[in-house]
């Protein structure tokens, strides 16, 4: 029989359950081992399960039911988007552009879609270029019933400008 | 010096020297200072005062970075017995127990103030147990203060230094160890694996002879017939090769190969060494 090592130290502990701790290192090794193989494999899936997901997402996005909650609001929605969509936008662009003056300044254009209505806010340099703007407008021919709603001369301005708000018809489209 | 493997300071305690060497672990093994320091030799019953009165200045020299003290103390500052196996003994409390009652039948009351530990064999196999003085071991540990750099790491008695350097080079089937030291020889035998006899002894072993006698006095003293055998020696007087004396061999321990020493270290140093 070989001889082992006596123990017989006075300060340093025995050494004699030094394989339990070299067993607890295999262990702590296999184990750390293991979840660094489990966390590999989790990212993979990961990985995979978001790709399938933004194929989910992109591919019947459009193709969704109507939910069965409130079709009223559904259908309203969709009839509003329609009508939007069915403006002459082209035409009306081009009317309001033909009509550009340099003593006329346009600041919004506000269509409403449900009563075929463009609403404009312009800014003018005269009262008589306000007045010359609405009657070329008024002779395009995308627009009819061009008519002034309001007007205001801002006198806080140097050059006192008018301010002002007019509205028109929508022609249909030929 | 590697920080995470500071320098080890071997030391060999002995009632008249102290032997000492520095030993950098890293990147390799190697002996970077060695010294030694005579000490007087104390009297009566605490022989070690002047060994510790030595250790305590050596200790204190030692400031450059982290250091890890081993101690390795003679036999005369030690004392051995073998405890018989009890297989009605199931702790370690009761096994220890057990072997202080064996230390007070051999020395008595004086055993009270002494430190034991308990080499476990396997079971069925007689106990290896050592003594050391309480005083001893709080004066030595004194030397060293508590959380600085140089830290007292390990107490080794000699006998257990030696053999776990040497104890391979005895036969398998079993064989003798040696030890002689100025003024004391402490012989260890092993059959098969098992303890059979530890005896050290005072006196003078200058010599072969003075072995022969020891060795035929303790053939007489235990039960079982003794055969003559190799002797693994290790002895200040002996240098590298065998002797034979009668039905003797004294086989002279291999000195362990350490980068930094030059030549044969001198019996101090050597067992300072074999703790390493």
């Amino acid at each position: 029989m070989t001889p082992r090592c006596i123990e017989l130290d006075y300060i340093a502990p025995p050494r004699r359950h030094r394989w339990i701790g070299l067993a607890l290192l295999a262990a702590a090794l296999a184990v750390a081992a293991q979840a660094v193989i489990r966390y590999r494999d989790i990212q993979q899936e990961r990985a995979a399960l978001a790709a399938s997901l933004d194929l989910l997402e992109a591919g019947p996005r459009l193709a969704r039911p109507v939910s069965a909650a409130r079709p009223e609001e559904e259908a309203a929605g969709i009839e509003s988007v329609l009508r939007r969509l069915a403006l002459p936008w082209p035409q009306m662009i081009e009317s309001v552009e033909s009509t550009a003056s340099p003593q006329v300044a346009l600041l919004q254009l506000q269509p409403e879609p449900e009563r075929r209505l463009l609403r404009l806010t312009a800014e003018a340099g005269t009262p008589e270029a306000m007045l010359e703007y609405l009657r070329r407008l008024g002779a395009s021919k995308a627009l009819a019933g061009v008519h002034l709603v309001s007007h205001q001369i801002q006198r806080d301005d140097p050059s006192h400008p008018v301010q002002f708000v007019a509205q028109a018809s929508l022609r249909d489209a030929k | 010096m590697s920080r995470l493997l500071p320098d080890r300071v071997l030391v060999a305690l002995a009632p008249a020297a102290l032997a000492y060497a520095r030993v950098r672990r890293a990147p390799r093994t190697a002996v970077i200072h060695h010294g030694s320091a005579e000490c007087s030799p104390a009297g009566g019953p605490e022989p070690w005062r002047g060994a510790v009165a030595a250790l305590a200045p050596l200790a204190d020299s030692l400031k450059a970075g982290r250091v890890d003290v081993t101690l390795v103390l003679s036999n005369h500052f030690v004392r051995y017995a073998l405890v018989p196996s009890d297989p009605g003994l199931d702790t370690e409390e009761e096994q220890l127990a057990f072997a202080r009652f064996c230390f007070a039948k051999i020395h008595g009351e004086r055993s009270k103030a002494w430190q034991i530990r308990l080499d476990r064999r396997g079971p069925g196999s007689a106990q290896l147990a050592s003594a050391v003085d309480d005083a001893l071991l709080q004066a030595m540990q004194a030397c060293f203060k508590p959380g600085a750099a140089v830290r007292l790491v390990s107490v080794q008695p000699y006998l257990m230094a030696a053999f776990n350097r040497w104890g391979r080079q005895l036969p398998t089937a079993g064989g003798s160890l040696l030890l002689v030291e100025p003024d004391r020889a402490c012989l260890a035998r092993l059959e098969n694996g098992r303890w059979s006899a530890v005896h050290s002894a005072r006196g003078s072993f200058d010599g072969a002879t003075e072995w022969v006698r020891f060795l035929e006095r303790e053939r007489h003293l235990v039960a079982e017939a003794v055969p003559a055998t190799e002797v693994l020696i290790h002895a200040p007087s002996l240098a590298a090769g065998s002797i034979e004396t009668g039905d003797w061999r004294f086989m002279s321990v291999a000195q362990p190969a350490v980068a930094g020493l030059t030549g044969r270290p001198d019996f101090y140093l050597s067992a300072a060494l074999c703790a390493l």
